[in-house]
């Protein structure tokens, strides 16, 4: 058995190699470096507006004084309400445009991703004018005798709710609508025609094949939510303080670098435990 | 039929909520006074003065700027990625893809953080380099998954007819496999673009004192309290949005009847950060 | 440019040789010592079924895999390293594999212009080409708003254009459907012969080889099991794969008496009656030398089983009878076909003849007369078949 070498693969290798390396140096400094510093540093000392290489686990532990972790439970507790009302509102609506006839589906989808192609501050600006005291939710309320006064939901915790989903919806939208764009309806027709209701079609149907959109869904929707800061600093005044404003924080006005590494791997490692058990399950559903 | 006309109205009125917002925003644009709670009647000063202001425009063309800047280096480097990925000999090379992907997936606080203490560390001058690394670096991702979903849903013998038909490597490269892969790349950069434009946390962190791209500026406005130039601002942004939507819409629809069984999706398809990067496993060196 | 429509296909010259071609992928072996030449002008189709390796060998015969060891010469030239755009081999790939970005007339040009041909000329050569696969008219339009058949003919014509001295064609009927395959098998012969190129055809389908080629190669393992003209494939197939694989045979096996080497037929004892049957394709050395009473296997074709009115025919002059008991019948395109158990072998045969639904039904008794010479002595597969033992006809 003869053997030639095929001199036709190695040029190709040597220049998929040259090829790669711009991709792989600036992945590894620019993104993989970062990384390894930010964990580095979270377990430096502080110095001034610096950070000396003595190891200490103080910023951890900080991390569990009494003021910081009510910070974290009430950035968990806001992130999980934003996320449930995400699904709860988010889900149908991906799932009614999917199953439209026609060109609907699209159409609605780029009327979802339209708006971001302005800047989400701007579109939180609405929000301001609509909820601020004596705005147009507060008219609208007293003009139909539904309250006497004047509401004044800004600036309150359910106005960065409403921020929080009003920015993550279409995430969730995006995802489950294009799962549920790609359900072979057949198989909504064969429960039907087995004798199960909508209901149960639903159920054993529609649900478990549209879960994967779903969690995608999820996760894009928890993930940033702990994290946005401004939708807490403009619609919630100083009342609200999030994980992610406590970060802008030590970052930008302590300027306790350490201590906003440790907060930064915490924030990973929360929200890379959340990742996991909803990727767990999905595996685990799949048997 | 009746399911339809449920599903109809609830996604009427999401749109109408989507939309609410930038309504009233749009509304208030021409208002000839200053407070939202008193309707002075309809005028166009807000729009003359935005026009007028200097800063804004200088935010936006630095945004612009650094989008579109940012958006072409991460094409190219994440374009030659995909290309190369499988046959490239570099240590970790799938180490490095998963690396590249994960700003998709961090918190954008945590990017800020991050780039904020590295490029302190290296003590690069912070503003627009520092911001055109960071959009480069989270731009990335969606390019890479885009082209490699468009390159393993490729139909590997047309390549193959090049070469077969008369034409080297290099050509068989440039006129038939780029092409085809150009509308994926496309899509992709304005992905990348758009993510760019959005920005604001991490845009807060990595910018210098000089720099002002439009999301800072309007961030600090915010802060302050509520400028009507800024609503004018906002509904400009939406007819812009909706022009190149529209433009683009248009475009497809030509390109459309080109290629209908075209391997790279729509960019419609893709308006959506997938969980897990989809990394796919192909290697051009499996057998027949 | 030649006149297309009268060249005469130069027949009994090679144009294509191919050497001891070896390949494997791994540990898994894809072809073994493959040998074989195609005459200019000729229509081969190499027959198999999937995973017998002639995808494999159609990548090296292009250039875009090259063996582990062997070589290719084309036109005398050795092309066995050559980059496949040095080559002058086209191919016709089986998903047709057409530029979806350029239009019809572009595609067709692609190999002109890589030649850097004039303008002018391109434009008269690929109006020709469209002609002859009478597709005029289409230039404009784009791969996507064709029809399976219409890119399959788009394809040959780019193919084509650049006059390839071979052309390969990769199963390129496979996606069509069964009325649009006949009458694509006709255009491509038609195209063939007044091309006057030497085309190389792989398909799995054995009606198509049977169809269309000059010769068939029969492939199977990585190696060609037979290579001859269709007719002696299907009446002299080399072994019981073949004959299984090729029309459809019932193998029996039988006793061997004698060898008549001038008649080229032997003599077997079957069912208690000594049968006279063609020797065919069996290896004619090796069959004098085995003893009497071998056991041999004999291939024969459903058609020559003619059914008998009497059961059991007493003495029958030109050949002898078989008895047996109905299984099943079946009636597939005007095909009547009865299967039924042979009494002394236990093996059950099909009889194939035209007709409408059998009066015949499972149970009944059944007796056909085997003609003499019209079986034909089918080596076992199982035995190994050295290449040197495969007799290489030339076309006729």
């Amino acid at each position: 058995m003869k053997n030639r070498k095929n001199h036709r693969r190695s040029p190709k290798t040597v220049a998929a190699t040259f090829a790669l390396l711009p991709f792989y140096l600036f992945v590894l400094i620019f993104v993989l470096g970062p990384l390894i510093y930010m964990l580095a540093l979270s377990f430096m000392t502080r110095d001034g507006w610096d950070a000396i290489g003595t190891f200490t686990l103080d910023n951890y532990v900080r991390i569990f004084d009494p003021v910081y972790i009510h910070t974290v439970i009430e950035s968990l507790k806001l992130a999980c309400i934003s996320t449930a009302l995400v699904i709860l509102i988010g889900y149908p609506f991906g799932l009614c445009c999917a199953f439209l006839p026609g060109k609907w589906p699209s159409f609605f989808r780029w009327g979802q991703m339209l708006p971001y192609f302005v800047n989400s501050l701007l579109r939180l600006v609405g929000w301001i004018i609509i909820l601020r005291a004596n705005g147009l939710l507060d008219m609208l309320l007293m003009k139909l005798g539904i309250t006497e006064e004047p509401l004044r939901l800004l600036y309150t915790y359910p106005a960065v709710i409403i921020g929080m989903v009003y920015v993550l919806l279409p995430l969730m939208f995006l995802s489950v609508q294009q799962v549920a764009l790609q359900l072979d309806h057949t198989l909504i027709e064969a429960s039907r025609d087995l004798g199960a209701g909508p209901v149960r079609t639903f159920f054993s149907v529609i649900l478990p094949l549209t879960l994967p959109g779903l969690k995608t869904g999820i996760l894009l929707s928890f993930i940033p939510s702990m994290g946005l800061f401004f939708i807490a600093a403009i619609l919630g005044g100083n009342k609200v303080v999030l994980l992610g404003s406590l970060i802008e924080e030590q970052l930008l006005r302590a300027h306790n670098l350490p201590f906003a590494a440790a907060l930064s791997v915490f924030m990973m490692l929360l929200t890379g435990l959340v990742s996991f058990l909803l990727l767990e399950h999905k595996r685990k559903g799949l048997k | 039929m009746k399911k339809h006309r449920i599903s109809f109205a609830y996604a009427i009125i999401m749109t109408v909520l989507t939309y609410l917002p930038v309504a009233v925003v749009a509304l208030y644009s021409f208002n000839a006074g200053r407070l939202t709670s008193v309707w002075e009647g309809f005028s166009f000063v807000w729009y003359q003065k935005l026009f007028a202001d200097a800063s804004i425009a200088e935010a936006i063309g630095n945004s612009l700027f650094l989008g579109i800047m940012s958006s072409v280096l991460a094409a190219v480097l994440a374009t030659t990625a995909a290309l190369s990925m499988p046959n490239a000999s570099l240590p970790c090379k799938r180490a490095a893809e998963w690396t590249a992907l994960a700003p998709m997936i961090i918190p954008e606080i945590v990017l800020g953080m991050i780039f904020l203490s590295f490029f302190s560390l290296l003590h690069l001058p912070f503003g627009m380099l520092t911001l055109f690394i960071a959009h480069t670096a989270f731009g990335i991702p969606y390019i890479y998954t885009e082209v490699r979903a468009a390159l393993v849903s490729l139909d590997n013998s047309i390549p193959d007819a090049a070469r077969d038909l008369g034409a080297g490597p290099l050509t068989a490269f440039f006129t038939v496999t780029m092409p085809m892969l150009f509308p994926a790349i496309l899509s992709g950069m304005f992905l990348s673009f758009a993510m760019s434009f959005d920005d604001v946390i991490i845009s807060i962190f990595v910018t210098g004192v000089s720099v002002n791209t439009l999301p800072i500026k309007i961030y600090t406005q915010l802060k302050t309290g509520l400028s009507p130039e800024i609503f004018a601002l906002c509904t400009l942004m939406v007819l812009v949005a909706l022009f190149c939507t529209l433009t683009a819409a248009f475009l497809r629809q030509c390109y459309r009847k080109k290629s209908k069984n075209h391997t790279a999706p729509m960019p419609i398809s893709v308006h959506n950060k997938k969980d897990t990067p989809a990394i796919i496993n192909t290697d051009n060196d499996n057998p027949q | 440019m030649t006149d297309t429509k009268t060249a005469t296909p130069k027949i009994h010259t090679p144009i294509l040789c191919v050497e001891n071609l070896y390949k494997a992928f791994g540990d898994t072996e894809v072809l073994r010592d493959l040998s074989f030449t195609v005459a200019s002008g000729e229509f081969l189709t190499i027959l198999g079924a999937s995973g017998c390796g002639k995808t494999t060998l159609l990548r090296i015969l292009c250039g875009l895999e090259t063996a582990d060891s062997g070589h290719i010469r084309l036109d005398g030239k050795d092309i066995t390293d050559a980059a496949p755009e040095k080559r002058p081999v086209n191919t016709v790939f089986q998903s047709y594999a057409l530029f979806p970005h350029m239009t019809v007339f572009d595609n067709i040009a692609y190999p002109l212009r890589l030649r850097k041909i004039p303008k002018a000329e391109r434009t008269v050569r690929v109006r020709e080409m469209l002609e002859l696969v009478q597709m005029s008219g289409y230039e404009k339009r784009y791969p996507a708003e064709l029809s399976g058949g219409q890119k399959q003919r788009i394809a040959i014509a780019r193919a084509l254009v650049g006059t390839p001295k071979v052309l390969l064609l990769d199963e390129p009927l496979g996606a069509l459907d069964f009325h649009l395959r006949r009458r694509m098998q006709t255009e491509l012969k038609r195209i063939q012969k007044s091309l006057g190129i030497t085309f190389v055809y792989i398909t799995h389908d054995q009606e198509e080889a049977l169809n269309m080629s000059d010769r068939i190669a029969i492939m199977q393992g990585g190696h060609f099991v037979q290579l001859d003209t269709p007719s002696v494939i299907y009446n002299s197939p080399a072994n019981t794969d073949t004959a299984r694989f090729v029309g459809e045979s019932n193998l029996l096996p039988a006793s061997l008496l004698s060898v008549c080497e001038e008649k080229n037929t032997a003599l077997v004892a079957l069912s208690g009656q000594r049968l006279s049957v063609r020797i065919g394709s069996y290896p004619i050395t090796r069959l004098k030398q085995l003893p009497k009473d071998t056991p041999v296997t004999l291939s024969i074709r459903g058609e020559t089983l003619q059914i008998a009115d009497a059961i059991p025919v007493p003495s029958p002059e030109n050949g002898i009878c078989l008895c047996g008991t109905v299984t099943e019948t079946a009636l597939t395109g005007g095909i009547q076909r009865t299967t039924f158990t042979e009494d002394s072998t236990g093996i059950s045969l099909t009889t194939a003849r035209y007709g409408m639904a059998s009066t015949l039904s499972a149970g009944q008794r059944i007796s056909c007369i085997l003609n003499h010479d019209a079986a034909v002595l089918c080596l076992n597969a199982k035995q190994n078949i050295p290449s040197p033992d495969i007799q290489e006809g030339m076309p006729k």
